[in-house]
């Protein structure tokens, strides 16, 4: 039986709450998870009271949602799966812990948003990586940990980016670090008294348990800090826009530019998102993006550190160039929106509310998996007639192309724009496009919700040992229970 | 325990693989027992170990049935695909050693910028191959020779281009593990039919965690059979060279700028590196010290000897020096990269030295190491089996190797130089690259010694001074082991508890590994 006072007893009275309201809030979100109802919401303030509730957790067999993102959220991933789940609302630290421009690394607790960090490395001269206009409650943390794409592929070298080192409360209650801080001198203090700066990406010795951790939806640990690499701030940046009515002249564009390493930001929109992402009244998206290419590759370049001048002039030479051969008209305006209206809104910032994508229809669903870029036209033509089969009028597919792994692979993302009353439909169409896409081969690298169940089959061995994994690292399955192929441990 | 095959295993083997593919032969095991290997010589020992058998698969298949012949007979196994380190041979009795030079395949996915390799394709052929396509893979520092799937699975995987092809834990796309226990374990988006091979993480979390950290198992944990590798962008033609080995002849990289770089103290030397760095200009960094340098100069331990003697390596490199090379896919581009680079050397107080600065000789190692990787392997094994090989690393950030274990490391030396313990062959011989354009760095500290000088340690002496140095200055162990011996050992016990899952009976010959299998059993 779930006692508040074992939890009252450790983060204090004020911190643990059964409220109703604030229960609902934890209960649902914006996917076709069941909503069920946690029994509490607890709110831990540092690494210590966290450790202290995974050790009180595995005594008494509490199962643990961990959550660090405020609402509204979409991936069913923090919806508990069991009954008499603690929901643990780390949201709430926000220290940025360091950030120091020499070594180009930001040291952020789970509580920490995009804004919140962007303002601070802004004023240090850096930048970090970020995904495509988060919202505005968006955890770094949490973000990263569920390897979420990022806007300027040539920084994307792994998945695992751009986590340098973090600090890991495994699920049987020990605390761990991954990659430099894990090594040499202790604390994070004594590490930077001998110069270090949490800067390497892998682990010591023959494992890491951040890969094991990253993508399992909090299955074998919490993140209590993440050291991110940043990168320079650019001095001169332009954005430019290219449209097009069929994506595949954009598609050779971007695997061009990402082969010569020339742009900063690079991604393809339809006109949907792009407009959801300037505009914030159904109406007015409605006429920007008849005012748009239904394709718009947008990428920027930038000058940053020496010759930053020289740099930037020397890319912009080169890209003009590169983008007549490619025959692809690139242009600083676009539908009405020029580029540095577009900076100012989309570059490195988190959306205004509502959030874009609940802005056109009230609701959204997110369908996303990675393939190659070059399948993506394949891709859009069967949401296309998937969506005539199922009667969802294909005008409201909204569509985001992101290369992840320098070009190696792209995150292909449909957003399915409905209002909220018409869930049935919806749900029917959400699945039969998500087995359609698994179908094709498009890979559900984070299988949320329904994609778990398309997945797995298929992969029987992987299952046996992450299942191992699991026994290992969180042996009374504590941490977040029934996600992903941990059903019925 | 049997030190010989038993003939019932004997005859499976040559069922599975084929008769010429099974060997028990005392005369061809003894090839498979010694090795001039790394690691030999810092440690003071030949290996000894010789397997009972080897046999040389060709497929998957063929790979699931072996291991689970070894699991029958209580046979235990060690895959050996190019075989550069000392591991790759037994490190234990009753061995059957995989030798996986029939799994050849390598294919390149040139709009995806990956290729997909078997075990035994070296390096430097999948960078040929991936050259004519205007890509290149990573190369570690080992050379062109080492194969890039044990490199990246089950080695370490650094080198001088790993600023911008990154470092092989990073590298690693989708995999295809047999596991010890015969089954399949695939990475990745192999797991989804028709997906491809361009991901190995997931679905959800991403059990690359649990193939390897900063170093891998040796193969301790099975034999991989394939595995994807990300591939970089080359801007020039096909690497072009001739003539005779070791001095080959390069054709000139167009686009591409090539220097030596000295700096006076280790301060500005970190300065430049940072600079440098940030400005993502450097497609091929390393550091290197006189010792290697003249290693990589001449061909014989005589030649060495009077080059030495001479001194005019040790005056010029004798503080360490950099090669830089960059190769860009526009002339503006390299004008540009030149100017930066031209702009912060002089900043930070460095000299650019041009590589022709001893003759053709010194700017084809440069080249050549810089495109091929070629001369690292060869300087370490000159004069014979003189570096330490596995000597103490250290691993993060600049400022940390330069302002404080670089100093430890060089003060550590200058005993074991002054009692001629080792090679004097100036104040460090550091080996170092920044990585992924200067966001960490990976160094050795290294130092040469002569075997036949009755006074030098072999016994890697020097090699443990200075780790116990840089251990005591710095908390500091090799390759970022885990920071207190209480992590130390629970990271141990993690480890042990993964092998004993993927290993229940015990079969890979894993003692190379230096504890998870040890722990396990
Ligand atoms: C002079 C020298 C310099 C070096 N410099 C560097 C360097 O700068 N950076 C760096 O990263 N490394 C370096 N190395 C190490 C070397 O790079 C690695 O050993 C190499 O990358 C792997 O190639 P190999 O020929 O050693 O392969 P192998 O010896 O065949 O394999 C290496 C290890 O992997 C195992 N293995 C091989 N194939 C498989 C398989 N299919 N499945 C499972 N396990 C397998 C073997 O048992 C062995 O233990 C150096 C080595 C030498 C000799």
């Amino acid at each position: 039986m779930l006692n508040n006072k074992d939890f009252e007893a450790i983060v204090g009275k004020g911190s643990v709450t059964n409220d109703t309201e604030v229960l609902g809030e934890f209960s649902r979100d914006h996917s076709y998870e069941i909503p069920r109802t946690p029994a509490l919401v607890v709110r831990p303030e540092n690494t210590e009271q966290i450790r202290s509730i995974v050790k009180l957790a595995n005594k008494k067999n509490y199962p643990l949602v961990p959550v660090s993102s405020g609402p509204p959220r979409f991936r069913g991933d923090s919806v508990p799966a069991v009954d008499k789940a603690v929901a643990l609302d780390l949201s709430g630290m926000k220290e940025i812990m360091w950030v120091n421009r020499r070594n180009r690394v930001a040291l952020v607790q789970p509580g920490v948003t995009f804004r919140e960090l962007e303002t601070e490395l802004e004023s240090q001269g850096l930048r970090c990586m970020i995904p495509l206009l988060p919202r505005s409650t968006k955890s770094i943390v949490g973000s990263f940990m569920e390897r979420e794409p990022t806007t300027m592929p040539k920084y994307s070298w792994d998945l695992g980016d751009p986590i340098a080192s973090s600090e890991m409360i495994l699920g049987d209650g020990y605390l761990t670090r991954t990659g430099g801080a894990a090594g040499p001198a202790g604390t994070l203090e004594a590490q930077r008294k001998v110069g270090g700066a949490h800067k390497l990406p892998f682990s010591p010795m023959f494992m890491d348990v951040k890969r094991i951790a990253q993508g399992s939806q909090g299955s074998f640990a919490i993140c209590t800090w993440m050291a991110l690499r940043c990168e320079l701030l650019p001095e001169h940046e332009r954005v430019y826009f290219a449209g097009a009515d069929r994506p595949d002249k954009l598609i050779e564009a971007a695997y061009r530019f990402i082969y010569l390493r020339l742009t900063d930001e690079m991604y393809i929109l339809n006109s949907l998102n792009f407009a959801c992402m300037l505009e914030s009244d159904p109406l007015k998206i409605e006429e920007l993006r008849r005012r748009l290419p239904y394709w718009i590759l947008v990428l920027s370049i930038g000058g940053y550190g020496e010759l930053a001048r020289d740099q930037f002039e020397c890319k912009e030479g080169d890209l003009i160039d590169e983008a007549s051969e490619l025959g692809v008209e690139l242009k600083e305006e676009l539908g009405g929106i020029n580029e540095s209206e577009y900076r100012d809104r989309v570059v490195r910032k988190v959306s205004g509310e509502p959030y874009w994508k609940l802005r056109y229809k009230g609701d959204a669903r997110e369908i996303f998996f990675l393939t190659s870029l070059s399948r993506v036209p394949e891709f859009c033509e069967a949401a296309r007639s998937t969506a005539e089969d199922y009667g969802f009028d294909p005008a409201n597919l909204g569509v985001y192309v992101q290369q992840v792994i320098q070009g190696t692979a792209c995150h292909l993302e449909f957003d399915l724009y409905a209002p909220t009353e018409e869930t049935a439909a919806m749900q029917a169409f959400y699945t039969g496009l998500s087995k359609k896409f698994f179908e094709m081969g498009g890979y559900y690298s984070r299988p949320y919700g329904v994609w778990a169940d398309l997945v797995y089959p298929h992969a029987e061995t992987f299952v046996k040992y992450a299942r191992g994994l699991k026994r290992i690292f969180d042996p009374n399955t504590v941490m977040n229970p029934e996600k992903l192929c941990f059903k019925e441990m | 325990m049997s030190r010989k095959m038993p003939d019932e295993a004997y005859e499976e083997f040559k069922q599975v693989a084929g008769e010429n593919n099974v060997s028990i032969e005392p005369e061809v095991l003894e090839t498979y027992t010694y090795m001039n290997g790394l690691a030999q010589g810092a440690m003071g020992f030949h290996w000894n170990r010789k397997p009972i058998g080897v046999v040389l698969p060709s497929t998957l298949e063929e790979v699931r049935k072996i291991l689970e012949i070894c699991t029958r007979y209580g046979l235990k196994f060690k895959a050996h695909s190019t075989a550069w380190v000392i591991m790759a041979l037994a490190t234990s009795g009753n061995v059957v050693l995989l030798d996986m030079r029939r799994m050849n395949n390598l294919e390149i996915n040139e709009r995806d910028f990956f290729l997909i390799t078997e075990s035994y394709p070296p390096a430097g052929v999948a960078q040929i191959e991936a050259m004519k396509k205007g890509l290149q893979p990573h190369l570690v520092g080992a050379g062109p020779n080492a194969s890039n799937l044990a490199s990246a699975t089950s080695m370490q995987g650094t080198g001088g281009t790993s600023v911008r092809t990154s470092m092989n834990e990073r590298n690693v796309l989708a995999v295809e593990w047999v596991l010890p226990t015969g089954e399949v374990l695939k990475l990745g988006s192999i797991n989804t039919p028709g997906a491809g091979w361009f991901c190995g993480d997931g679905p959800g979390p991403s059990l690359r965690g649990m193939m390897r950290g900063a170093v891998g198992q040796v193969s301790g944990n099975g034999v991989f059979t394939k595995v994807a590798l990300k591939l970089y962008p080359w801007y020039g033609p096909e690497y072009k060279g001739g003539g005779e080995p070791p001095f080959f002849n390069s054709e000139e990289v167009p686009n591409s700028y090539l220097k030596y770089v000295l700096w006076d103290s280790f301060d500005d030397e970190a300065e430049g590196l940072y600079r440098l760095g940030e400005a993502e200009i450097i497609d091929y960094n390393n550091r290197w010290a006189a010792g290697a340098f003249t290693s990589a100069m001449t061909t014989s331990n005589q030649e060495y000897l009077d080059a030495e003697a001479a001194g005019k390596y040790k005056e010029m490199f004798g503080k360490g020096f950099w090669t830089f090379f960059m190769h860009a896919p526009s002339e503006r581009s390299l004008k540009h990269r030149i100017k930066v680079f031209e702009k912060i050397v002089s900043d930070t107080g460095g000299e650019i030295a041009d590589p022709m600065i001893f003759g053709k000789r010194s700017y084809e190692i440069a080249l050549q190491n810089a495109v091929r990787a070629i001369w690292i392997a060869k300087a370490a094994y000159m004069p014979t089996s003189a570096n330490t090989g596995s000597m103490p690393m250290t691993y993060e950030n600049i400022d940390q190797c330069f302002k404080y274990a670089l100093p430890i490391s060089v003060n550590a030396k200058k005993e074991y130089a002054n009692q001629d313990k080792i090679l004097n062959e100036g104040a460090d011989n550091c080996y170092a690259c920044i990585d992924e354009d200067g966001h960490y760095i990976h160094i050795e500290h290294a130092c040469l010694i002569d075997t036949w000088e009755p006074k030098g340690e072999p016994g890697g002496a020097a090699m443990v001074g200075m780790a116990k140095a840089l251990s005591k200055g710095m908390g500091l162990l090799y390759m970022s082991w885990p920071g207190s011996l209480k992590d130390f050992i629970v990271y141990l016990q993690y480890s042990a508890q993964i092998q004993s899952m993927i290993d229940p009976n015990g079969i890979a010959d894993s003692s190379g590994t230096m504890g998870a299998s040890y722990l396990a059993t």
